[in-house]
This record gives C-alpha cells, sequence and structure tokens, in this order.
C-alpha cells in the first residue's frame, strides 16, 4: 500500500485502490479488494467500492463536522493584533474533507479536533466554529501544515485591536495553488465604532488562483440545513482602544 | 294525504328554485376547487421557500377565506346578501358564541400565539409540563411530540395562558452537573481533570468557558458541580456523552467516586456476649 502526504498533490485528492490518504486525524484507506474505509477522531465510515470507481476527497469548508450547527468560522489570534485601514493579513483555518465515491459523498472528516465558541450572549450572539491562529503580516510567516488552509483578510475602517475575527465559511469555494495549499475566498474587515463586520467575497486572495471547482463533484444543492437562520456577514463587538493623545 | 302534500311541495319548490339551486351548487364546487387551485400553488411556489410557522398559518388563512367566500357567493342566488348575512350573524353570533365560548377563545388565544409567536413549528419547548418539539400549530390548538413519542394536543387558550419554556431562542445551553469525589481527593487536580474532558469534548464550547468548583462538603464526598455550554440542537447528546465518559475519565486519574459511609463512634463500652452453639 502506498502512502502520499497530500502537499505533493493538489486537492481534490484522489485515492486509487491500494492507496491511503491522511491528513493529520483524517484517514482514508482504500484497499485493493474495493474496501473503504474513512475515520477521523470522531468516527468512521466504510463501504465497497468498485476499483474502477473513482474516490476522490474534496476539501470543504469547516462547518459541517461533528454538527452543522454554524455557517460562521471563528479565528482566535494567538496575540491581539492591531488592525489600520488598507492593510492585510495572514492566518490560517481549518477545512474538512467530503469523500466522495463516483459521485455519492461518503462522508466529511475533520483532521483537526472539532470545537465551537459563542461569541457574544446566548441570545443574540453567534455560534462558530473555533479555530486559534497567530495572525502574521507576511505570508512568509505563516506557520502553515498541510491539514489548514490559508486565509487573507483585509481591513477597511477605523484602527482597532482585533482579539480574532469571524467569517461566514459555508458554501465557499476554496481556491488551490501551484503547491497544493488551500485557500479560503478573500475576507473583508469593515470596523467602525467597535462593529466588527465580516464579509467573504468570492474573490481569490491571491489574483491567479484556480478555484477547486466542487461542482465537479456532484455535489447536492443544498448541502446543510442550519437549524437557525444567520446573516450573510459576521457581526462582533470589539472594545474601542483610547488613543493617547500628544500634548500641545 | 299529509307525506304526499310535503313531497309536492318540496318537488314544486325544487322546479321553482331548480336553477338557482344549481347555480348556487356550481359556485360552491367552482369556489372550492379554486381555493384548493390556489392552496396548490402557494404550497409549490412558497411552502418549500417560508418557514413552516410563518407558511401554514398564512396558508389556512388563504384557503379558509377562499372557501368562506365560496359559501357566501353559494347563498347569492337566494337573495341572501353579505349585509343580511352579517345582521344575521350579528344575532347568531351572540347565541353561537355563548354556546362556543371556549372553541372561540382557543381561535383567539391560537391568533394570538400566531402574533406573538413564541413557539414555532420544530422548537422544542414545554409546555404545561409537556417537554417535546412543536409538531403543529393551528388556529384552535397546539400539537407537541413528546421526547417519548407521543404527540399531545393541548387547546390554544391553555398554550396562550401558561408558562412556555422555548429552548430553540438561545443559541447555547449550560450542560451540568455533580460529581462527588472522595475526601482525601486532591481538589485542584480533580478539577483540572474534569476541565480537561471538557476542553477535549467537541461540543463543549470554549467562551463561555466550562468550569468546576466545589458545590459542597457532603457527608461522603466533596461535591464538584461542573458546567459548560453547548450547542442547544446538541445539548442532550453532550450531556449524556460527558456524563458516559467522567467515570472513565475520573477511573483513569485514580479519583475515586466513595460509596455513601458513614463512622460510628462509640462513646461508652459496651458488652458484648457470643455464644457458641457447638
Amino acid at each position: 500500500m502506498s502512502e502520499e502526504t497530500p502537499s505533493m498533490l493538489t486537492a481534490p485528492w484522489k485515492i486509487m485502490p491500494g492507496e491511503e490518504l491522511r491528513l493529520a486525524d483524517a484517514r482514508i484507506v482504500r484497499e485493493a479488494n474495493g474496501d473503504l474505509e474513512a475515520c477521523d477522531r470522531y468516527g468512521c465510515a466504510s463501504a465497497r467500492v468498485p476499483p474502477e470507481r473513482p474516490v476522490y476527497a474534496v476539501p470543504i469548508p469547516a462547518v459541517y463536522r461533528v454538527l452543522p450547527a454554524t455557517p460562521f468560522i471563528y479565528i482566535d489570534f494567538a496575540k491581539r493584533i492591531f488592525v489600520e485601514q488598507g492593510e492585510d493579513y495572514w492566518i490560517t483555518a481549518p477545512f474538512e474533507i467530503e469523500v466522495y465515491a463516483g459521485d455519492l459523498a461518503l462522508i466529511r472528516l475533520s483532521p483537526v479536533q472539532v470545537k465551537y465558541t459563542l461569541i457574544g450572549d446566548v441570545i443574540e450572539g453567534t455560534l462558530a466554529r473555533y479555530y486559534r491562529s497567530d495572525a502574521v503580516f507576511d505570508f512568509e510567516d505563516l506557520k502553515y501544515e498541510d491539514y489548514t488552509a490559508i486565509v487573507r483578510f483585509f481591513v477597511r475602517g477605523s484602527s482597532v485591536l482585533l482579539p480574532g475575527i469571524g467569517f461566514r465559511a459555508a458554501g465557499v469555494e476554496f481556491y488551490v495553488d501551484g503547491k497544493g495549499r488551500i485557500y479560503y475566498p478573500m475576507i473583508e474587515v469593515t470596523v467602525s465604532n467597535g462593529n466588527v463586520s465580516v464579509k467573504t467575497t468570492n474573490r481569490p486572495p491571491i489574483p491567479g488562483l484556480k478555484p477547486i471547482l466542487l461542482t465537479r463533484y456532484a455535489r447536492p444543492k443544498r448541502v446543510l440545513a442550519f437549524t437557525q437562520s444567520y446573516s450573510q456577514n459576521f457581526e462582533m463587538r470589539v472594545d474601542v482602544v483610547k488613543r493617547y493623545l500628544p500634548q500641545p | 294525504m299529509e307525506g304526499n302534500s310535503t313531497l309536492t311541495r318540496i318537488l314544486s319548490s325544487v322546479e321553482t328554485n331548480g336553477y338557482k339551486i344549481m347555480v348556487s351548487i356550481v359556485i360552491l364546487i367552482a369556489g372550492v376547487l379554486f381555493a384548493l387551485f390556489i392552496r396548490a400553488l402557494m404550497r409549490r411556489s412558497l411552502g418549500q421557500r417560508l418557514p413552516p410557522h410563518v407558511y401554514k398559518p398564512f396558508e389556512a388563512i388563504v384557503y379558509y377565506s377562499l372557501v368562506i367566500t365560496a359559501v357566501i357567493g353559494a347563498l347569492y342566488p337566494f337573495g341572501i346578501s353579505l349585509t343580511s348575512l352579517i345582521i344575521a350573524g350579528g344575532f347568531a353570533g351572540i347565541v353561537v358564541g355563548l354556546a362556543t365560548q371556549s372553541t372561540l377563545s382557543n381561535l383567539v388565544s391560537g391568533l394570538m400565539l400566531l402574533i406573538e409567536q413564541p413557539l414555532r413549528i420544530g422548537d422544542p419547548v414545554t409546555v404545561k409540563n409537556y417537554s417535546g418539539i412543536v409538531a403543529g400549530m393551528n388556529v384552535f390548538s397546539t400539537l407537541i411530540r413528546t421526547w417519548e413519542g407521543p404527540i399531545v394536543r393541548i387547546p390554544n387558550n391553555d398554550v396562550f395562558n401558561t408558562v412556555i419554556v422555548n429552548y430553540s431562542r438561545m443559541k447555547a445551553r449550560r450542560v451540568e452537573f455533580t460529581i462527588g469525589v472522595h475526601y482525601d481527593t486532591d481538589i485542584e487536580y480533580a478539577s483540572k481533570v474534569i476541565k480537561e474532558l471538557m476542553a477535549e469534548h467537541p461540543l463543549c464550547l470554549v467562551n463561555p468557558a466550562p468550569e468546576v468548583f466545589v458545590e459542597d462538603y457532603s457527608d461522603s464526598a466533596v461535591k464538584l458541580r461542573m458546567r459548560c455550554w453547548a450547542p442547544t440542537q446538541a445539548w442532550f447528546a453532550t450531556k449524556v456523552d460527558i456524563q458516559t465518559k467522567l467515570k472513565k475519565h475520573l477511573d483513569e486519574a485514580n479519583i475515586v467516586i466513595p460509596y455513601p459511609q458513614l463512622d460510628l463512634h462509640v462513646r461508652d463500652r459496651v458488652r458484648v456476649s457470643l455464644e457458641r452453639n457447638d
């Protein structure tokens, strides 16, 4: 059985009979006899797939495993960052893998531990998938792993100390570069009087990146039905920091 | 023969009003068919787009309005107009109203519930000691499918005048329970072990953060209270899962959950005599 690291290939990953794909906690094993097993730390699914039938592992936004509870991902910054109008930053965010046998989805796997958080209060707040990442100014400084996707966000409005950002991830299309790195679309953060509004665009974070056309894999039209309705933008409040005014 | 004369009178009445009766029946059938057509059209166009709690009352209002219009239209060939119906309805209303006071009360409460919307179809709720999912709401009653399965029909008047607990309106719900640990246990260590369990659990939220604290120094154990918040829809699953894993987790950390015990101190010496049977 050959084992290939995902970084050697460009997502989505095709898994041939007798191959295995490992991505942190997620593991997909396709035996030569047709047995297919896909597991993460929260469970497994198995099936028998004819050898001539293609098996794909497709990266999808990390909002389905273990529960499709929210369309949002919240990235908690390891250190709060001072953001200013016109600047852009790089962070990492989780993604999940949807395993397809032909055009049928078998299971969704999470390569990393799943946690959720609540931003705001219990009634009016927003539930979001939680992940912790460093926010950096330069792409070269980003600590990237094979099992995480890359997010670039652009800031508009007033300066503020940001503890983290949330963004709508459900239904977005990923981009991939020549090295197999996976990117979320460009995120726009607008800050005004302590209100932070985050919009997920449909533009690539780096011009020229190739989108991963998920429609190729016959994704169902209604991928998930959230029990509550959510807005398109992620909204949150942050403390307005007093500015130092030099004495005349 | 009196029977024959009655029959003759009915037949002559049908002969005289036959045309009117035919027209009435046609209006009624056409009206009901039109109402059914509109309902089918609404189901196809709006039924999938609107949430059930908005769509179902809307559909009922439109459908029954059209049926009532058809009935009023069917009476028109007999010279019964809407005005005379309203006047007649005024007197009849008092009589019928007194007779059907509770039904009308349910109807009004149903309309008030539809306006206020303290519960919606699909919401997990507790109403009048019945807990479950709201399976349906109509103008007279509310149906609750209890957690055990049976569907309970509660008159709207009772729903409107009682305390309703709706669990779907919050984004997260607190999971909490108490566990006793042995008096010899290092409390800080036990708290750390329990917190680790909750931090590892995917459905225990990061914020609000999980908590563990001493709730009570009871007779046999130090009672620790543990709390974490979970997404509302996963509250029960989280509670069951943590409760199941907790014992194993504490066992692995060598933390003892004590049995109830009683230390008996005898103050005065007591002479006990034993007899041997052999």
